[in-house]
């Protein structure tokens, strides 16, 4: 009896254990792989639901110039970093969780797509102009928008992009 | 009846219930052989659990992206383990039982037999014979699914192994049907003998129940 007591227990532990693992989830970008190569003008739009933890890795490697082309970084705060010709440039994105958020949802619009299923998105747009109109038209206070957080940079110039997203919603 | 005669009977029963007493610890056995497997499914799955969070919240990348909705090796070897283990758990267990133990008794002739006889706890030898008979067709199931867990696994690393290679992938359904239909075809021996052991048990049982009747009614006339 003892025996079957402990499997009991085992089979509850494996059962939670699975459906911890299934909490967890990698970035998956409708528009890019991992690797990409972006041009011009390029918008990075990393959002995720208020429950979930999200880490992006972000590497970008500007061409061997052949002209006088330059790339450069452009953060919401108006920082801007000029990345030097086929120097290998890695920073983090960490948008940390803020607790329990109960209820289900889901947003899509440009450069955004959340829902319970997919609480962790990473876009590349090549027209940032709309974004960043919708951006400051939100108002992220109010619900559904308050639910998600957002945070975006610019890449000026050509690069190749290498992005690798691991977020747990718990 | 000669007393060679009723020796030789008498050495083929007492066999025959070392037998049930082996396969009955085999039952009691496979109680534990499940425990271990669960046990290292959810070794498995906590350290997976454990690299996901190491991965998200620290940026160690133990795990490719690309893989994590495979099969990972190190759950392979945790599984392959746990396995080996649980196999050596019921081995032990079943090396631990003492046979033959009726033998100085029964070298006494017709009065050890007789002895024997007396000494033998039929109800008990009737529960042991049908518990045994359960044990061994679920342990055969328990190692099936679990040599199946086990090629599945390795089924996973190879398809990984295979698209990086000729870059082909297989399908969730062609990956869990092969290993299964694999495990199958190479425990088709080890299931015709179990089905055969199940069906001399019954005989055995059926058997024993004529004699014990025919045992009584002896006893009672005497």
């Amino acid at each position: 009896m003892k025996k079957l007591w402990l499997l009991l227990t085992l089979v509850v532990i494996v059962a939670s254990e699975v459906a911890v693992l299934s909490s967890f989830h990698i970035v998956n970008t409708n528009n890019v792989s991992t690797s990409t190569w972006a041009s011009d003008s390029t918008l990075v739009v990393i959002s995720k639901a208020d429950y979930a933890h999200l880490r992006v890795e972000i590497e970008i490697v500007p061409p061997v110039p052949i002209d006088q082309s330059q790339t450069t970084l452009i953060f919401p705060n108006g920082t801007q970093i000029e990345i030097p010709a086929a120097e290998h440039y890695t920073f983090s994105v960490i948008l940390p969780s803020r607790g329990l958020s109960p209820g289900s949802f889901g947003i899509q619009c440009e450069g955004i797509d959340i829902s319970d299923n997919h609480p962790i998105d990473v876009e590349l747009l090549s027209n940032s102009t709309v974004f960043q109109n919708l951006y400051s038209t939100i108002d992220w206070a109010v619900p559904p928008y308050s639910r998600i957080s957002v945070y975006w940079f610019l890449i000026q110039g050509n690069a190749l992009i290498n992005i690798q997203g691991h977020g747990v919603g718990l | 009846m000669t007393e060679e005669t009723l020796s030789g009977k008498m050495t083929e029963f007492m066999t025959a219930l070392d037998q049930v007493k082996k396969y009955r610890e085999l039952a009691s056995a496979m109680a534990d052989f499940t425990i271990i497997v669960v046990a290292s499914v959810a070794f498995f799955a906590a350290l997976h659990i454990i690299v996901n969070l190491l991965d998200v919240f620290y940026g160690y990348s133990f795990i490719d992206p690309g893989y994590t909705g495979v099969l990972p090796f190190y759950g392979f070897v945790v599984l392959f383990i746990g396995v080996l283990m649980g196999i050596y758990r019921v081995q032990r267990k079943m090396n631990s039982v003492r046979l033959e133990q009726w033998e100085g008794t029964l070298n006494e002739g017709t009065p050890g037999a007789l002895k024997l006889l007396q000494e033998t706890q039929w109800e008990k030898t009737f529960s042991d014979i049908r518990f045994a008979k359960l044990g061994f067709v679920l342990y055969g199931a328990v190692k099936v699914m679990a040599y199946w867990m086990l090629a599945f696994f390795f089924f996973g690393i190879l398809s990984g192994v295979i698209g990086n290679i000729f870059h082909l992938s297989f399908d969730p359904i062609s990956l869990t049907v092969i290993p299964l239909v694999l495990v199958l075809v190479l425990s088709v021996k080890d299931l015709r003998y179990r089905y055969d052991q199940v069906g001399r048990l019954d005989s055995l049982l059926w058997e024993l129940r004529w004699f014990d009747s025919e045992f009584r009614r002896a006893d009672f006339k005497a």
